[in-house]
């Protein structure tokens, strides 16, 4: 199906959420980088390019996940992953998340998520990218 | 659910779909039997129940609330502030950066410093963090593992000096357990910084110093909780964490030590989760297993050194993000399983733990459930008020079976080292996440507001959480730089090769770490000492 890399950012290093949405997106039939605890913008934006990421997700738990969305959209595009869907997942209180929202995020999945809705929510996305760069490149993406 | 479908199942008798424990031991339907602990009393070898006589008619439990955030002067505030409404000891928890040792103007902790706990890096930090609290009559739990324990102690000893305070009137403890403080996390976020043997090591370290300059102070918290908030059952908990702290004793012994000089100084850290009567008995079943282990496998004769001590949190796991108010019910329950299986210390987890961390008026309302449990509910009045029950008894008897042999399994398999070392514990902790993930998905295992009895069209109540200053890492990154700039420290240079060559040569790290802390070295300066006297960097 999709590749798709989830990482930790920073220090938190609270990985309950991120190890079971790993799992799921397997479970899913999709390709899961998971890059671990203890990353950079920098080193996920790296991974997401050795991998042709078709999706980045991040996990903020204790960390500030505006702060770290926002460095994490920057650095994507600054490595021209600009139209790669950054999904957020975590702990995100409802004025973070309109923040967050202004972010450009795709999507942002907290406590209590449900497996179908996680799942249907990335096919979403995923499909709506190819379709984006069907119309641009005028050549189907080759995911 | 239909109201239809309500009144259908009410007619059919509304009952739990199974019957039991939360660790998975099925309940029998009553017990007549005669209770096994016929005979033990309270204060008495093995102490099943208590290691007091008269627990809570004497003393009642240290309400101690973690709390700590923002720079030190901020979490001063919120100190004296808790105090105020009630606490009875401090629990002082530290931002990712300083218990990882590393000072906060490090890369990894961009936007993070202050975030998860105070950020401290240095001397002044630690003055400030404790200013106008008196050392010597409040105790401080202090929320930091090795190796970044040896320097943050060190702090907490220079200051105490500075105002006069010997080591030997200190009260409080010092968490100081290499392997279980972040091992709610997987394995990566133990073995990424230091190697393990080594923060094994500094933390055996700092218990020794302690154990022969700090008489009143705790050694070491084994951390049970972090590693029940995985998922893991109260079996699991209590087998892991006792394995630990016995090869803990043992190596201690190994050193040259008594088991009676630092035994009665151990301690440890567990959860009160939902299952009351299984979480009593698992307080129990662990008060009767330390003691015997202690007397009869490491041969202490003070009765004191076979008491099981545990601070206990109110476990986060079963609290929700939706339906919030419904937390503050769970607490209490949770709280009172605490105070009826006879805990020391208690933290009453906030109902927005969800969120963020503790607002004051949150804060305020966890002493509050600990104090009308204490004042008004009368279950103090009495030592061990559910021993010889039938139900708690038997439980406590079958745990025990249980958790010793777990126990023996961990022993046959080379000890809690190294399993953990080997990646058992990781496996274990993982299996038992997903299972209570899909439990909590599929429903099986109920949680009143999320996948039962939640109403999707109410609205989720209007919630002030605590917010932290925008500017605050930032500050504390251009603080760590100017201190460093401004300080007078020609002896630390001297202080902090001493350092180096005394743990490359296996010493005990202790003195010279309070030498260098005194010489006006922070903690990431510590800890990166620690790095280059093992030749152990740290890709960032």
């Amino acid at each position: 199906m999709a590749r798709i890399v989830l990482a930790k950012l920073g220090s938190d290093a609270h990985d309950l959420g991120v190890t079971a949405v790993a799992r799921w997106l397997r479970e899913g039939g999709h390709e899961v980088v998971y890059a671990g605890l203890y990353n950079t913008p920098e080193r996920v934006a790296q991974i997401a390019l050795q991998e042709d990421a078709d999706l980045v997700g991040v996990s903020c738990l204790s960390s500030d996940p505006v702060y770290a969305t926002r460095r994490m959209r920057q650095t994507l595009e600054g490595v021209g992953l600009g139209r790669v869907p950054l999904v957020v997942g975590g702990v995100v209180t409802p004025d973070m998340k309109v923040e967050i929202s202004r972010l450009g995020v795709a999507a942002i999945f907290g406590p209590g998520t449900r497996r179908e809705r996680l799942l249907e929510s990335i096919a979403g996305l995923l499909a709506a990218t190819t379709h984006a760069q069907v119309a641009a490149d005028g050549t189907p993406s080759p995911h | 659910m239909s109201t239809d479908r309500l009144f259908d199942r009410y007619l059919e008798g509304e009952r739990p779909a199974d019957f039991k424990t939360l660790s998975g031991v099925e309940l029998p339907a009553f017990l007549a039997d005669r209770p096994s602990a016929a005979g033990e009393r309270p204060g008495q070898y093995p102490f099943t129940r208590g290691i007091h006589a008269e627990m809570y008619r004497q003393r009642l439990w240290t309400r101690r609330q973690q709390s700590g955030y923002g720079t030190p002067r901020e979490s001063n505030e919120r100190l004296h502030y808790l105090l105020r409404q009630g606490a009875t000891g401090l629990n002082i928890d530290t931002d990712m950066a300083t218990k990882l040792g590393f000072d906060p103007d490090h890369p990894l902790f961009e936007g993070e410093v202050g975030r998860q706990g105070t950020s401290i890096a240095t001397l002044e930090d630690m003055e400030q963090l404790f200013d106008g609290i008196p050392l010597d009559r409040v105790s401080s739990t202090l929320i930091v593992q090795p190796p970044a324990s040896a320097p943050f102690l060190a702090m907490y000893l220079a200051v105490a000096r500075r105002r006069g305070i010997p080591p030997s009137a200190l009260i409080g403890t010092i968490m100081n357990c290499a392997l279980t403080q972040l091992a709610g996390a997987t394995q990566q976020a133990i073995t990424h910084f230091f190697p393990i043997d080594f923060s094994v090591r500094v933390g055996l370290d700092v218990m020794e110093y302690c154990t022969r300059e700090m008489r009143r102070w705790n050694i070491v918290n084994v951390n049970a909780y972090n590693m029940r908030e995985t998922g893991i059952n109260a079996i699991q908990e209590a087998a892991f964490a006792l394995s630990l702290a016995l090869e803990y004793a043992e190596r201690l012994i190994a050193r040259g030590l008594d088991a009676d000089a630092f035994a009665q100084r151990m301690a440890f850290f567990t959860a009160a989760h939902m299952d009351l009567f299984e979480e009593v008995a698992k307080l129990r079943a662990m008060r009767r297993i330390w003691a015997r282990l202690m007397r009869e496998r490491l041969g202490a004769k003070d009765d004191r050194s076979c008491w099981f001590r545990t601070a206990i949190q109110t476990a986060a796991l079963p609290l929700t993000a939706q339906e919030p108010l419904n937390n503050i019910v769970r607490a209490a329950i949770q709280t009172l399983a605490a105070v009826l299986g006879g805990s020391q210390s208690i933290h009453t987890t906030s109902y927005d733990e969800a969120y963020a961390l503790p607002s004051e008026a949150s804060h305020r309302l966890s002493i509050r459930t600990q104090q009308v449990i204490g004042y008004e509910t009368n279950v103090v009045k009495s030592a061990d008020p559910l021993g010889g029950s039938h139900l708690v008894e038997w439980l406590t008897d079958r745990l025990e079976a249980d958790i010793l042999a777990m126990m023996d399994d961990i022993r046959a398999r080379g000890g809690f080292v190294s399993v953990f070392k080997a990646g058992w514990v990781e496996q274990q902790i993982l299996a038992a996440r997903f299972e209570h993930m899909d439990r909590v998905e599929s429903g099986e295992q109920p949680v009143v507001g999320l996948n039962c009895f939640h109403d999707e069209e109410e609205e989720e109540p209007k919630m002030e959480f605590f917010a932290y200053e925008q500017e605050m890492p930032e500050a504390r990154m251009r603080y760590v730089r100017e201190y460093r700039a401004r300080r007078q420290a020609p002896a630390l240079q001297p202080a902090l090769d001493a350092l180096r060559r005394a743990t490359a040569a296996g010493e005990n790290v202790m003195p010279p770490v309070l030498a260098a802390v005194e010489a006006g070295a922070t903690i990431g300066e510590v800890c990166r000492t620690f790095g280059e006297a093992i030749g152990h960097t740290v890709e960032s």
